[in-house]
Parts: C-alpha cells; structure tokens; sequence
C-alpha cells in the first residue's frame, strides 16, 4: 500500500474518467460532448501507461542496446538512432531490417498504451 | 452585419456564421473564415492567398463556396467572407449515419469529378503560381513534401526513430516520374467537404492548396486516418480502394499509376504522423490549451504504424515481382 489514502492513483484516475463519461458527456452541446469524450479517453492512456510500469523502458533499453547504442540516457540514445538512420547509416539492408524491426516493436507498445484496439494485422 | 455562432473552431482557424442583412430584406447567409494565430504545418496558406484559391476554384465549377467581398481583417485577424453552404463535414457521421446512406453512394464519383475539376484549374491564368508554393524547376513534388517534412520534424524536436525510418526509405525510394503538376487542394477527404443527404455540396478548407503532384489529393482520402473507423473501406471509410481510383481515373481521363499511390499513401502517413505531433505542440507551448490538441500526440504512433506497414507491404510486392 502507497503511505497516501484510498483511493489509489488509479482509482482517483479512475473516478475521474467515470464522471466524465456518465456526467459530462451527458449533454445536449455536441462539442462539449465531444470534448469530455476526448478527455476521457486521454485519462485512460494515462492510466495504461502507469499500468505498465516499467516494462517499456526496459524492452526500449533493450533493443537500443542491440542496435549498438548503449551508453547514457534513453532519450539520448534514441536521438543517436534517429540521427544515424537519417545520415544514411541504416541504409544497408540488414540494418535497415534491424532498425525496422525497432522501430515497429516501440511502435506496438506505444499503440498497446495510446489505442489498445488498434489493428496490428500486417 | 451580425455574427451568429461559431461553425467551427478549426486547430488552425475559427468559422463563424454570420448574416449579412440589406435594407432590412434581403439577407446573404455567410462564412466568415478567420486566423487563431497559429500555423498548422509550413504549408499554410494566408487567408487571403485562400481566398483566391477558393475563387479561382469556383470560376473553374468546382463544387467551393462562392467567395464574397475582399479579404480583410476583423478584430484584427486576418479573415474573408464566403457563401455558407448547407451540408455536414463531420467525418464519423458521414461514413456511418443511415440519414447519409444515399449520399454515400455517390460520393466516390462526385468527390473523384470534383478533384479532377481541381486539377484542371488553370492556376497560371488564375495568377495561383505566383501566390502559392511549386516546386523549383527540376525539384520533384515529392521531394518537395518530403524536405518540409522534415523540416516540421526538427521543429517539434523529438527523437522519432519510427518517421525517420519511414522518411529515409521514402528518400531513397523515389519515383521516377510524376504526373504534371496541378492546383492541388492539399487536404482533400471526407471531414473537408460538405455533404447532404444527396451527396457533395463543396470542398472546404483550401488552407494547404499548392501546386504540386495531383496524386498527392488522389491518395489522401485513402489514409488510414481518414476513414474514420470504418478501415475497411478504404477510400475515405466510404468505397473501396479500387472503386475511387478508377472513378478519379474516369473523371480526369488519366491513369494513375497503383505503386506511386502506396508510396504516397506511406508519404501521406508520414506527413500527418509529423503533423498530429506538431498539432500536440500547439497546446504543449501554450499558444492554444486544447485537450482535443493534447490527445494528438498519442495519435501520431498510429500513422507511425501505417508508414511502416506500408514500407513492408510495398517491399513484399517489389520481392515477388
């Protein structure tokens, strides 16, 4: 248990989302229904995102260490990449494989929190 | 004059209803299009250089708003007047709401004859090429779009490993022929077009018009993004992918060529991936607090995704040739 109080962080977050899927949205105003919509489903991104804890962080760290980029920062080190597939580096074909490969993993974590529906057929 | 209610608060503009009364009998029932003070993409045209546009446009029959008066500034934004035309553009309702059933029939062949109507826009006898942005003589359109592209990358500054992948592979991968150049709308798909329950009634929001590649509009709809929700369809959530190329096909009487579309497409992605991040940081600077702009970050992974699923389809059908 957290030193804090019930409710959680989750459940705060939670609670949060529920009124403003059952109160707000409940309006005759399009746009404000809209709105309250959006803003719901961006506290439920924010909620898969504490759910996952650590794990993206440490599957990024990962695969930048396989592609050769191992020291300093996460942020840091993606710069790295970005930079290098822009100079040309990742041109090779199995580089560029590799850093597709990459690529598409952070993708999918980054879709698994931003849009769990998301079809990830190929 | 009297300002009704606000049609639209567009990320880049605002649309207000307003009416025009004359000696208390006849009345013009108007748009009035205006700056909120901030630029979508490095594209945007001024509202006044739209106003021409939308004018050259509508002098050639293309279904666009009749424009009225002058442009001019009001309350100090720059800002012009057009016809207020009736109809829907709210994507989701479009391609899903029964009441718009028949519209949906045909709006592939009207949206196809009003983009090629776009595209025969004789935009040198309109004055359009000394006002909006072509690409230097044996500069590529595509070439072009892609060096914005990243241009509006670096001025989000964020590591995007995903879009640099996808815009590297695009650089190297350039077709090597382009259809001559045309007017091109520049964001041509449902959600910027009115419709009733017959079908078109205009093409809105000029604001990216240039000239440039008219594939470019041919392969917009076809984004994901654009289909809202309804992926299957997958020109504009309304018919098939084969269904609106050859309707564009009949309508312009040329072909276009099915490998410089999936190119496009991936382009395409690449291009509103770029711009939802750019979008995010309207309200992360604070020029526009919005949580609809906030939410586009997050959105920006799925065009990422689509840019390198596009990448490896592509790629497939390249190995078995």
């Amino acid at each position: 248990m957290s030193l804090h109080d019930r409710p959680t962080v989750e459940e705060l977050l939670a609670a949060v989302r529920e009124y403003l899927t059952k109160e707000v949205a409940a309006t005759e105003d399009r746009r404000a229904r809209f709105r309250a919509l959006i803003a719901a489903n961006v506290l439920a991104v924010a909620e898969r995102e504490l759910g996952r804890g650590g794990a993206d962080a440490a599957a990024e760290d990962a695969a930048l260490t396989e592609l050769g980029y191992s020291a300093g920062a996460a942020d840091a080190r993606r710069r790295e990449l970005a930079a290098a597939i822009r100079s040309g580096e990742f041109d090779a074909p199995a580089r560029f494989d590799a850093a597709l490969a990459y690529a598409r993993e952070m993708v999918v974590r980054k879709l698994a929190v931003s849009n769990p529906r998301y079809d990830l057929s190929p | 004059m009297a300002a009704l209610y606000l049609l639209a608060g567009g990320a880049s503009q605002e649309a207000w209803a307003v009416e025009i009364v004359f000696d208390d009998v006849d009345a013009l029932s108007l748009v009035m299009r205006r700056d909120m003070g901030g630029v979508l993409n490095f594209a945007t045209l001024s509202r006044a250089t739209e106003f021409a546009v939308i004018g050259a446009a509508y002098a050639s029959g293309v279904p666009a708003p009749r424009p009225y008066f002058e442009p001019c500034e009001i309350d100090g934004k720059p800002a012009f007047f057009m016809e207020r035309v009736p109809g829907e553009a709210v994507g989701r309702r479009l391609v899903t709401d029964p009441a718009f059933a028949e519209a949906r029939k045909r709006l592939p062949e009207q949206l196809a004859e009003a983009l090629a109507a776009i595209h025969r826009v004789d935009y040198r006898a309109a004055g359009l090429d000394a006002l909006v942005e072509r690409p230097a003589p044996g500069r590529s359109a595509v070439s072009v779009a892609i060096e914005r592209t990243y241009r509006e990358l670096d001025s989000v500054n964020e590591a995007h490993p995903a879009l640099e992948l996808a815009l590297r592979w695009l650089v190297r991968h350039e077709p090597e022929r382009e259809a001559a150049l045309t007017l091109v709308h520049g964001d041509f798909r449902i959600g910027n077009v009115l419709v009733d329950e017959h079908g078109l009634r205009a093409v809105l929001d000029w604001e990216f018009s240039h000239i440039g590649d008219p594939d470019e509009d041919v392969t917009w709809p076809l984004v994901r993004a654009w289909r809202f929700g309804q992926t299957a369809l997958e020109a504009g959530g309304i018919t098939s992918r084969e269904t609106w190329l050859q309707a564009y096909e009949k309508a312009s009487g040329r072909r276009v060529d099915r490998r410089r579309i999936a190119y496009l497409e991936i382009l395409g992605n690449v291009k509103w991936a770029v711009g939802a991040l750019m979008q995010a940081r309207r309200h992360l600077s604070g020029l526009e607090p919005s949580i609809e702009l906030a939410s586009l970050g997050r959105l920006s992974a799925e065009m990422e995704f689509e840019a390198l699923r596009g990448i490896s389809a592509f790629e497939a059908t390249a190995s078995v040739r």
